[in-house]
């Protein structure tokens, strides 16, 4: 458990009560119960169509669901913040906003039409360096390499400091260094921050190493627990077929080269 | 406005001794950059087809106002295009449907609808000034419709460029945050309408949605963030607006027609700058 970095307080925890959310008539998902505690990495895996996105937009409110959402908040607000980090954002290439914009529009500031004052085009450098991209302030966002616009995009994600930190596949576009990095940063934030973090991923490999519980969902939740246990039951070997399950077995603990 | 005529006259060209000329150039000086500014987020939201329906919309909107009222059509007109923005945007999003197919949709019907209601007894030649458009028209009076329309842009966009920026890199960021992205766009939506009724007996059915696209498309090209964006499509505006006029006036040919080609050939000649640029 080396590279697991949990700093929960196990006082507080945003608990889903028999989640369903409906497509035109189809189920995504039925009737599930999820619980995330603030401080821990919390994977969501499972097949495409499995319903994991629709987690993440109950959470955010961006679809009708029904069930109850309650969510851990510890400074006493009302709502939580919640930072999010989309699956797929298609930015147009011709977009003429840019980083520094784009970092001030995301925060709420509405008046990008005005001269960026100094002191606030500081901030938003000091911002960028988190995930190391101060060199791209000035950048077109459209122009921008799929690495640079994901560092970009969960920048913005973490500014305000979220309660709860949502990210949708968020190393698609990473190479293997790039991922470790990646996971590296959010656990570091983790730490920093304690906040609640949820991942969807395809690349089970890659999260099971960070992550400190794991949900496997296909309209429902089949199984959860931690990765290692996720990754070495009967149900995982069902969802996900063969290849996966013998590459976790063969690599014992939870270092799974996933994400074929 | 004697101030406006005032310093006008102090200009050493011949049309300055026109009345009609002096109010003309006021209006395109006020509408010109005005619309451009809008035209900014229409272009960033793929929302020109939208300003296309709103546009040929009014001529059905004419038709049912002059059915209430045939001496001024224009209140019914605004209050038919701003129920139909709020119409399209809730078809859209409680459909999921693909805009583009749902604007050609909402097109071709408002614009038939119009057609066939303004054609009645073969009356329909007395509204092409609607099609055409025609600045010269225009009275001091009425250059209040254009300060409305000025106001209610500058207004907009100090609260709200913003979030329409936002929404044109990814609406979803928007939620989890204050403001939800489905009112930003229905406004901003209201906001085109209105533009688009207000002034579209000046500028004509046919050419008002070039000038949202072209002072923004041409902006597009050369802005290294939004600020610049902003400025240089409204900058674009008002100097297409300007030279359009002065041009219309020697050729004796449609004011608005040329406003559209000497921004088109801004943008023509900016599409051409970029390319050398980037093979030096």
């Amino acid at each position: 458990m080396n590279n697991h970095c949990s700093t929960s307080c196990s006082g507080c925890s945003t608990v889903i009560r028999s989640l369903s959310v409906q497509f035109s008539g189809r189920k995504a998902l039925s009737d599930i119960d999820l619980s995330f505690s603030c401080g821990e990495l919390t994977a969501i895996i499972g097949p495409n169509g499995g319903g994991k996105t629709s987690i993440l937009k109950s959470i955010l409110g961006e679809i009708p669901y029904s069930g109850k959402i309650d969510f851990c908040i510890s400074s006493g607000k009302k709502k939580p913040r919640i930072g999010y980090l989309p699956q797929k954002i298609a930015v147009q290439k011709d977009s003429p906003v840019s980083v520094c914009d784009f970092l001030l529009l995301s925060e709420g500031y509405p008046f990008t039409w005005l001269r960026v004052s100094k002191k606030r085009r500081e901030m938003k450098i000091k911002q960028l360096g988190i995930v190391s991209a101060e060199n791209l302030i000035d950048r077109r966002i459209g122009e921008l390499s799929g690495g640079e616009l994901q560092r970009v995009l969960l920048a913005a994600s973490i500014n305000p400091v979220p309660d709860i930190l949502l990210l949708d596949e968020p190393v698609t576009a990473l190479d293997s260094k790039g991922i470790d990095i990646f996971y590296e940063l959010i656990c570091s934030l983790r730490k920093k921050f304690h906040m609640t973090i949820l991942v969807v991923s395809h690349d089970i490999g890659a999260i099971s190493k960070h992550a400190d519980k794991m949900y496997l969902i296909n309209e429902k939740v089949i199984t959860h627990g931690t990765p290692s246990e996720v990754l070495s039951s009967r149900d995982f070997r069902r969802e996900m077929g063969e290849v996966y399950f013998r590459l976790s077995g063969a690599k014992s603990d939870h270092h799974v080269y996933g994400g074929l | 406005m004697q101030f406006w005529y005032a310093i006008i006259e102090m200009l050493p060209f011949e049309w300055t001794e026109y009345g009609f000329m002096k109010t003309a150039l006021l209006a395109v000086m006020i509408i010109s950059p005005a619309i451009a500014l809008t035209g900014t987020m229409v272009v960033g939201n793929r929302m020109s087809f939208f300003s296309h329906v709103i546009g040929h919309s009014a001529l059905t909107g004419l038709a049912v106002g002059l059915l209430f009222s045939a001496a001024d059509p224009t209140p019914v007109m605004i209050l038919f295009a701003v129920i139909l923005a709020v119409a399209i945007n809730i078809f859209l999003s409680v459909t999921k449907a693909d805009g583009d197919t749902v604007m050609g949709v909402f097109a071709s019907a408002t614009t038939a609808l119009g057609i066939a209601l303004l054609s009645r007894g073969g009356s329909f030649s007395k509204y092409t000034v609607y099609l055409i458009g025609d600045i010269l028209s225009i009275n001091a009076s009425e250059i209040g419709y254009l300060a409305v329309i000025l106001a209610a842009v500058i207004l907009f966009w100090v609260f709200l460029s913003g979030r329409i920026s936002l929404i044109s890199v990814e609406p979803s960021l928007l939620y989890g945050k204050i403001i939800n992205p489905f009112i930003v766009k229905t406004a901003f939506s209201i906001l085109v309408a209105l533009i688009v009724i207000l002034s579209i007996k000046w500028v004509g059915i046919l050419i008002i949605n070039s000038l949202f696209i072209l002072p923004a498309a041409a902006a597009r090209i050369h802005a290294k963030n939004l600020r610049t964006y902003f400025v240089l499509s409204a900058f674009i505006g008002l100097i297409s607006g300007i030279a359009g006029l002065m041009i219309s006036y020697y050729t004796e040919s449609s004011c608005g027609a040329a406003v559209v080609l000497v921004s088109a050939g801004i943008y023509a000649i900016s599409v051409l700058l970029k390319h050398i640029r980037r093979s030096i």
